[in-house]
């Protein structure tokens, strides 16, 4: 479960690349790092 | 034709896929983006595929029709993106703020809560979140991509 203010961050983060050229998928560990700064931790969210 | 490295021609699909996306709330076909790109269409198709394979789009199962282009949605939901006069679907809540996020704009989301299908009326207004409620998914995070429609 994530809060809307939490959406907008973890959209910003995941999202916020998504149409420059040199975008790239994250790695799993860079995932799980963005997962954590948007406070999204607990097995859960455990990649 | 000049060849082109595969992973140059991959992303320079994925851009425009992007781009159509954007623009038109569509998502091109791949023998329109061969065209507009002048690359052979079947080097086009199989770019499409690299990118679903890679979690990149989700193609309609067994074509090359997109379903997908997070956080862009190709087909209706009810998951609905306005800024301006544009509007876009999203394939879910979260794709719904990752559309504002990748374009950079404000914008405003209508969805309905999928329990009591109850408007729901949030978005993103001078760069900040608003609405009530909250967003509840159901499928661990490590399996998000073992069946991503379900998801």
């Amino acid at each position: 479960m994530m809060t809307i203010p939490q959406a907008w961050e973890l959209a910003q983060k995941w999202y916020g690349t998504r149409l420059e050229p040199d975008f790239r998928r994250p790695t799993k560990e860079e995932a799980q790092a963005i997962f954590e700064r948007v406070g999204l931790t607990g097995a859960f969210w455990e990649l | 034709m000049p060849e082109q490295p595969h992973d140059t021609l991959v992303g320079e699909v994925r851009m425009a896929i992007y781009v159509a996306i954007e623009g038109t709330g569509r998502a091109p076909a791949a023998a329109d983006v061969a065209l507009g790109h002048r690359l052979e269409p079947a080097a086009v198709e199989d770019a499409y595929r690299a990118l679903d394979a890679a979690h990149v789009i989700v193609l309609q199962t067994g074509t090359t029709e997109i379903k997908w282009a997070p956080p862009f949605s190709a087909v209706h939901t009810v998951f609905r993106v306005r800024a301006g006069r544009s509007s876009w679907f999203a394939p879910c809540a979260w794709d719904a703020f990752g559309i504002p996020a990748a374009i950079e704009v404000d914008a405003r989301i209508e969805a309905a809560c999928a329990w009591s299908h109850e408007p729901i009326q949030c978005g993103v207004e001078f760069g900040r979140a608003y609405g009530d409620g909250v967003i509840h998914l159901l499928v661990p995070a490590a399996h998000f991509w073992d069946d991503i429609e379900y998801t």
